[in-house]
């Protein structure tokens, strides 16, 4: 009977032992990249027909921006509700790209009458931030307005909205084609870190 | 081995620890964090860290530990925004939260004075309306 019992418990060490070697095997396997991962989806490429004004007062366009990967998304600086929480996460990117002349970050103001080049240089100086990397951008109201349709965002004027207006809280982070590659709550810290790592690939994309 | 006394003292401090919460939940002097979160985190972060030169931390605010007393009227009427002054002082414009209830301004302030506030110092209910009735 005994001999018994102590094989009964080697088989079952033993099936044990098999098991965690297979929960430790799957759990490295994808660590280890051995299977690649896909490239990040492409959701149009986005074309901008307009020039905008940053906070040092230099012209920001398509044009300048072709060729680097970028990060966009819509504000304004005196908004209330979500705009802290997207300039505290945008600033989470800016810190961890911050030696690379790759990544730039884009912010456009959707309230330009308020927002001029010298309010946001304010509120850029005051975010310790430089314009080299990070371009707070105003213009003719119509044309931003426009933009972010085209970044499919969502900017609009509402006067019974907190601070007068309603926009999306996403990030569009856009490649060195103007490929829009992916989409990230701007709130939410944990798709920031998403969006902070889909940066590293499109940078190893070349 | 006698394990009846650790048992008894164990029951004890745990009926203790209830009372204690209890009784703290009762007197409503330290306020709530959702009417915080809903209205002041946004710009102050949730835990009252700020953000840089744009919006002030919460913990050693000269409001909270000095003038508690002004608060309720700078939630209702909200700071301009002076934009172009040059020093580092945190000026970013701050909202009017006017649209409050008495209720809510209080909870708020009173979670304000206790998380942030000179240690050990409540506000009470009453502080609160004498304050508010300055500024409504």
């Amino acid at each position: 009977m005994m001999e018994l019992v102590t094989n009964c418990t080697r088989r079952i060490s033993r099936l044990a032992c098999l098991v965690c070697i297979g929960v430790l095997l799957a759990a490295l396997i994808p660590g280890c990249n051995l299977s690649p991962r896909e490239p990040l989806p492409v959701f149009g490429t986005v074309e901008i027909p307009y020039t905008f004004t940053d906070q040092d007062g230099k012209p920001i366009n398509q044009k300048m921006l072709s060729g680097r990967i970028y990060v966009a998304d819509f504000f304004f600086t005196t908004c209330p509700t979500i705009c802290p929480i997207m300039k505290t996460q945008m600033l989470r990117i800016y810190e961890a790209y911050r030696d690379s002349d790759q990544l730039v970050l884009v912010s456009h103001s959707i309230d330009p009458e308020h927002d001029t080049v010298e309010a946001l240089h304010d509120y850029g100086s005051r975010l310790g931030i430089s314009a080299q990397r990070w371009h707070l951008v105003t213009g003719i109201k119509d044309e931003i307005y426009d933009t972010a349709k085209r970044y499919g965002l969502a900017a609009l004027e509402d006067k019974n909205a907190a601070g007068g207006f309603i926009h999306s809280g996403s990030f569009s982070l856009v490649d060195r084609q103007g490929r829009i590659r992916g989409y990230y709550q701007g709130t939410d810290t944990h798709e920031v870190d998403t969006l902070i790592q889909d940066i590293r690939r499109l940078l190893d994309e070349g | 081995m006698n394990t009846e006394r650790p048992i008894r003292a164990a029951a004890l401090a745990l009926c203790a620890a209830v009372l204690i919460t209890a009784v703290a939940g009762c007197s409503g002097d330290t306020g709530t964090a959702e009417g915080y979160l809903n209205n002041c985190s946004p710009c102050h972060g949730r835990d009252g860290e700020g953000l840089r030169s744009l919006y002030p931390p919460l913990k050693d605010s000269a409001y909270l530990s000095q003038q508690l007393d002004q608060l309720p009227c700078l939630l209702v009427n909200g700071i301009a925004s002076p934009f172009g002054s040059t020093d580092s002082t945190p000026r970013m414009r701050m909202p009017s939260f006017a649209h409050l209830s008495s209720d809510d301004l209080y909870a708020v302030i009173a979670y304000l004075s206790a998380t942030w506030g000179t240690a050990g110092k409540t506000v009470s209910r009453q502080e609160v309306e004498a304050w508010l009735s300055e500024c409504r």
